[in-house]
């Protein structure tokens, strides 16, 4: 495969790995890096594990493993001025998700001295205000027509929404180089940078889905590889 | 061992698998090696409601979907789960071991030729 060089009709995104803190092989990153990606961006959390860690606020994956991965892509983005998005931050995505994360990217910077400008976008919503909205007839059920109620809210620990691409945009926007972000749709962490430099939004989002869990989408399937799509103008 | 012209659906299959979807869902997979093996299960059609409803103990209403793949060579079962994911009393949070009732019911299956 030829190095693909950006311009403004084709853009290349890196996922290094198909979830933070699985660690990513070196060599992969090297290839993946060697095919000058415009942005990092991945995915670091799931629903598969179960409700037990967002309720507990607590990451499922280790935090030395997390460190590891994260200081090899901030030492891309800082050799390479290009952003760094993560979504579903310590994995649940909740408030204490994120602010875990932070503390691992904390550390990470000041021993490498990096100042990278940074945005956190939290994504735990109020229950009172969700309360409201089914009293309202404004929630509808996904999957199952299985209807939420107040009992169900009152009874869980922790509620997180899922955003989607717009936020990332919004915080590009804003001057961030590095998004660390509460639950989010995987799909579109990996496609908030193309979408908003014009690409085609559902091209973007189907890029996303496949790169999403990193190399797991080739053979050998290894999520813990890095993925690597191009999108082109006019797709 | 099965009998003449009686196969288990994990002796026809590449492989039968299960998986979490989401929280709430149950997804069971049987894949196929060739499009001819796909083909002929397909025609034998060994698979509806009632039977994945009482292969898994569960209300047919709550075999959602049975979907044939044909650019997979696989056939796609979703179920809604008895228990959430990690819920109380729930034991495969993954999902990951509900695919042996599929795996070894027994089916017709015409001798190759």
């Amino acid at each position: 495969m030829a190095p693909t060089a950006s311009t403004r009709d084709r853009m290349t995104v890196l996922a290094p790995e198909g979830m933070l803190g699985y660690g990513i092989p070196v060599r992969s990153m090297e290839e993946g890096l060697a095919r000058n990606p415009d942005v990092l961006a991945v995915d670091a959390g799931s629903t598969d594990p179960g409700p037990y860690y967002l309720g507990a606020g607590v990451p499922f994956t280790s935090r030395r493993a997390v460190k590891r991965d994260l200081a090899m892509m901030l030492d891309a983005a800082h050799a390479r001025r290009i952003p760094v998005l993560i979504g579903s931050a310590g994995g649940g995505g909740g408030r204490p998700h994120v602010e875990w994360l932070v503390n691992v990217y904390r550390e990470i910077c000041r021993e490498r001295g990096y100042r990278f400008p940074t945005a956190t976008i939290q994504a735990e919503i109020d229950k009172g205000w969700l309360k409201a909205k089914v009293a309202r007839g404004q929630v509808t059920p996904l999957d199952l027509l299985d209807p939420l109620t107040s009992e169900t809210i009152d009874a869980a620990t922790r509620i997180v929404a899922q955003m989607g691409d717009e936020p990332f945009q919004k915080a590009l926007d804003l001057g961030a180089e590095v998004v660390i972000a509460g639950r989010a749709c995987d799909a579109s962490v990996i496609a908030a940078l193309p979408i908003r430099a014009g690409f085609d939004q559902a091209l973007a989002i189907h890029m996303g889905k496949i790169l999403e869990c990193g190399g797991a989408a080739a053979y050998p399937r290894h999520g813990s590889h890095s993925g690597v799509a191009s999108p082109k103008a006019g797709d | 061992m099965s009998g003449r012209g009686v196969r288990t659906i994990g002796d026809v299959a590449q492989f039968v698998t299960s998986k979490n979807a989401g929280p709430f869902l149950l997804t069971l997979d049987i894949v196929f090696a060739d499009e001819a093996t796909y083909r002929i299960f397909k025609s034998v059609k060994p698979l509806d409601r009632h039977v994945i409803a009482g292969l898994y103990g569960i209300p047919e209403t709550d075999v959602l979907k049975i979907i044939e793949f044909d650019p997979a060579y696989a056939i796609k079962v979703t179920l809604r789960r008895p228990l959430s994911s990690g819920g109380l009393g729930e034991t495969d949070v993954y999902g990951a071991q509900q695919h042996v009732p599929l795996m070894l019911h027994e089916i017709d299956w015409p001798e190759a030729g």
